[in-house]
């Protein structure tokens, strides 16, 4: 019976994966660890694309503070609506967001360099192939044109003994 | 019954794959006949220079004759030569010109092949891509058995080496991969050949305490033995493990072992060991919790053999065919494609010491199934025997 992972052993991080210790089948640990990736790259893009939504809509410090406004708060925010904006811009922690920003750029960035290695990688061995097809193309063609030859050769002397047998 | 093996280079201090396994076997055989070693004077693979004396050597008993190299190998010429013929339409003498230029350019050595034919019942030929093979199968293709070493190389796809594994009476393949790749190559189906490989045999007693201690490395660490080079994939290793451990916050050390051609990145948890004694590979590999090999060309991996002996798990490059077909068979590894699942393949391995384990069983069992001397020599016997019979 394949066993979930037991307790004081569990992968951190991979609970979902489980393994037949008496029997052990290396090809399906990699197909579970090459799904769980998969999926867990499908899900951040999708919780990356949620954040991006939802911070443009309420910056998550202001929502948190929200919770605990009193009435008082609410009073004073009321008045002070007229200048929200301005408030808005002196306490928000700025910084935090930029270094979000930032963080989240350099990730996409490594991203990228690690896709533009693997399509530099792909193309290479596209070329490596394409260039080998080339060759055994123009191996068939020159062999093609010696069959011809051959041929033709062939039914030179055909019509020679012909002629000379029929004579 | 007389053998020669002939290969590009031979002695105790080389430790290149293909040479280990030859003098491996050529020990092993000369329990059963009578064994010679044909081969140059070269030391060093790159340039193939002239470095050992000319004449006969004794070497663990074993007769070798070592003949002149004409002229050494010059690296720019040579890859100059190889970059128009990969990417270049060319004709056969483009790839004869390549094969004089890779070396060992020894003409000696055939000319003492061609005039002793008789001498030796068979001549056992290492690695099929180098000048010595391809002339001297072409000289006595007879009397040859051709251990192809062969790697997933681009140049493995010339059309010399297409005829010339059709020429050997049989073909020694160290792997199924190697098997699959050279049939599927040159449609040689119908020549002898077996997948041999080599006996594995650990030592059963070392400690690494005392080493460990002198290298600074405390904690648990992973290990890499081996040339760290960019055609093993060190450098892919590096920045991954890097980045696991800018990731992961995790005590893991990487220990290397093995002469470097290549800038080792400076950091607390990288230790280079250098080249050390066998015993002391073993006693570090014994105390490592597990193997890793990162490259991306290997015709069997020793390595990997001797770290399942010792009852290690071994985190494999998956682009290399025969890495990954050995994890699969014996179900004592995982392998990786890029650094995902690099992270997560070793994060299961680091927090399971029961997977390790179990793994590592696994590993030995393969290896007792497969490559024990007696299976190897059995194995060659065989070929052998069947070879007689054909006569």
């Amino acid at each position: 019976m394949p066993e979930k992972n037991i307790k004081g052993e569990a992968f951190e991080g991979f609970e979902e994966i489980s393994i037949d210790y008496e029997n052990i089948d290396v090809a399906d640990i990699m197909s579970q660890i090459k799904k769980r990736i998969s999926s867990q790259q499908k899900s951040s893009l999708q919780g990356e694309y949620l954040d991006r939504e939802e911070s443009s809509l309420y910056p998550p410090e202001f929502e948190a503070a929200g919770e605990a406004r009193s009435k008082i708060i609410n009073l004073l925010l009321r008045i002070m609506r007229p200048l929200s904006p301005l408030i808005k811009l002196l306490i928000l922690p700025v910084y935090k967001e930029l270094a979000e920003n930032l963080a989240r750029t350099t990730e996409r960035s490594l991203r990228t360099k690690e896709y533009t290695k693997l399509l530099h990688s792909i193309t290479h061995n596209i070329i490596v192939e394409l260039t080998k097809l080339k060759i055994e193309e123009e191996n068939l063609k020159v062999k093609t044109r010696i069959m011809e030859k051959d041929l033709e050769l062939l039914q030179k002397r055909e019509k020679a003994l012909e002629e000379k047998v029929f004579k | 019954m007389k053998i020669a093996f002939v290969v590009q280079r031979y002695g105790l201090e080389i430790s290149g794959g293909a040479e280990l396994h030859c003098r491996w076997i050529a020990e092993h055989m000369k329990k059963y006949f009578d064994v010679e070693v044909l081969t140059t004077r070269a030391f060093d693979y790159i340039t193939w220079k002239n470095h050992y004396p000319r004449g006969e050597d004794i070497i663990n008993s074993i007769p070798v004759k070592r003949f002149s190299v004409k002229r050494a190998r010059n690296p720019r010429k040579f890859g100059r030569i190889q970059d128009y013929i990969l990417k270049n339409e060319h004709l056969k003498k483009d790839e004869l010109k390549w094969l004089e230029e890779e070396g060992p350019f020894s003409p000696a050595l055939l000319k003492y092949i061609n005039r002793h034919e008789d001498d030796y019942d068979y001549f056992i030929f290492y690695c099929c891509r180098y000048y010595h093979s391809y002339w001297g199968i072409n000289t006595v293709p007879n009397k040859s058995i051709l251990v192809p070493t062969a790697e997933h190389d681009p140049v493995i796809h010339l059309k010399i080496f297409k005829d010339l594994l059709k020429k050997p009476r049989a073909i020694i393949y160290l792997t199924e991969e190697e098997k699959k790749m050279i049939n599927s190559l040159s449609q040689n189906q119908n020549i002898l050949g077996d997948v041999v490989g080599v006996g594995i045999e650990a030592p059963s007693n070392f400690s690494a305490g005392e080493f460990l201690q002198r290298h600074g490395i405390k904690g648990d660490y992973i290990i890499y033995i081996g040339r760290i080079d960019e055609n093993k994939g060190c450098d892919k290793l590096f920045d991954y493990f890097l980045k696991f451990k800018r990731e992961k916050t995790s005590d893991i050390s990487l220990a290397l072992v093995g002469s470097t051609v290549l800038k080792i990145p400076s950091h607390p948890d990288i230790f280079h060991l250098g080249f050390i004694s066998e015993e002391e590979k073993f006693s570090v590999l014994d105390s490592a919790l597990l193997l890793v090999m990162p490259s991306f060309y290997e015709s069997l991996s020793i390595v990997t053999l001797e770290a399942w002996a010792l009852g290690k798990p071994v985190l494999a490059n998956a682009r290399c065919d025969v890495l990954k077909g050995h994890c699969l068979r014996s179900n004592a590894g995982l392998y990786y494609e890029n650094y995902e699942e690099f992270k997560s393949a070793l994060n299961i391995l680091l927090s399971s010491s029961r997977l390790r384990k179990a793994m590592g069983e696994n590993g030995r069992q393969y290896l007792n199934k497969n490559y024990t001397w007696k299976i190897v020599e059995n194995k060659f016997l065989s070929i052998l025997n069947r070879l007689e019979q054909e006569k």
